[in-house]
């Protein structure tokens, strides 16, 4: 692996678990209206 | 100002405001500063290219001790007072905490193996990080082996508050221990160590952290709390 391999392994790191997160929040925030 | 938010109809009244603030101020932190630590930052004369991993590695780490601190906080205060709110933020707090402390290890990792030429040693300050990750699952799985909610949060409450010791060893763990990891460069004394080209990115990254954890965390406090209340009210009826 390259030096650049790693950065690129470390930002999609960050991205799957912010994004994991945003997209978890806004299905539970859906769902809650949903069951109203 | 603690106790005046401790009625949950001002806090979710002040969080109603709070939360979309938070979600434009983490969007634009997020933008300006991954702009900064991927485009406009230099790349270190030791590190290389790599040092770019620390804009998202530091945070990660700072986001990781500051939930574990609120939580044993709100521990404290749910110890005392037996205050519902608090219990509710701890067990709202936890998942996003692990993955904190997760994305801490995992990000340092992938900087390690490159300069240290090892993913992983079992030195003071990785091994501590290691035990904040285990406390955070620990709590996780504690409240959840009960079967009334509040009593796998009291016994929560008490593990967080037993587990703070940690906090002040993973931040010493450096200087009381030899370690593969570096000492601290930001919050030392005789001020940072880092050159303001690449402090900026680091404490803009810092701020969309904490940012993108306010607007995560408070919708998902208020469906626990609304949860809750649904739960207690079931109860009362049977």
């Amino acid at each position: 692996m390259t030096h650049d391999d790693f950065i690129i392994a470390a930002y999609a790191a960050a991205a799957i678990v912010w994004l994991g997160l945003l997209i978890d929040t806004v299905l539970r925030v859906w769902k809650a209206r949903a069951r109203g | 100002m603690l106790f005046r938010l401790a009625n949950p109809q001002r806090f979710f009244a002040v969080a109603r405001y709070v939360q979309p603030v938070a979600a434009v101020l983490a969007l634009a932190a997020f933008a300006y500063g991954l702009w900064q630590a991927l485009i406009v930052s230099p790349a270190d004369y030791q590190q290389g290219e790599t040092v770019r991993i620390m804009y998202i590695h530091v945070p990660a780490a700072w986001l990781a001790l500051g939930i574990y601190s609120s939580m044993a906080l709100a521990a404290v205060c749910s110890l005392i007072w037996r205050h519902m709110l608090a219990d509710i933020y701890c067990r709202t707090a936890a998942p996003i905490g692990l993955l904190m402390t997760a994305l801490c290890l995992v990000t340092g990792s992938l900087w390690g193996k490159p300069m240290w030429g090892t993913y992983w040693v079992w030195d003071a300050r990785l091994t501590s990080v290691f035990v904040l990750l285990l406390l955070y699952m620990g709590y996780t799985a504690l409240v959840r082996a009960y079967q009334q909610p509040w009593q796998g949060e009291r016994a929560g409450a008490w593990l967080l508050v037993a587990g703070v010791i940690n906090i002040p060893i993973i931040r010493y763990s450096v200087e009381w221990w030899t370690t593969l990891h570096q000492p601290a460069s930001v919050i030392r004394a005789g001020g940072p160590a880092i050159d303001s080209s690449m402090m900026t990115p680091l404490l803009v990254m810092g701020l969309a952290y904490l940012c993108g954890y306010i607007a995560l965390v408070l919708p998902r406090l208020r469906l626990t709390w609304e949860a809750r209340k649904a739960l207690l009210k079931d109860l009362r009826i049977a």
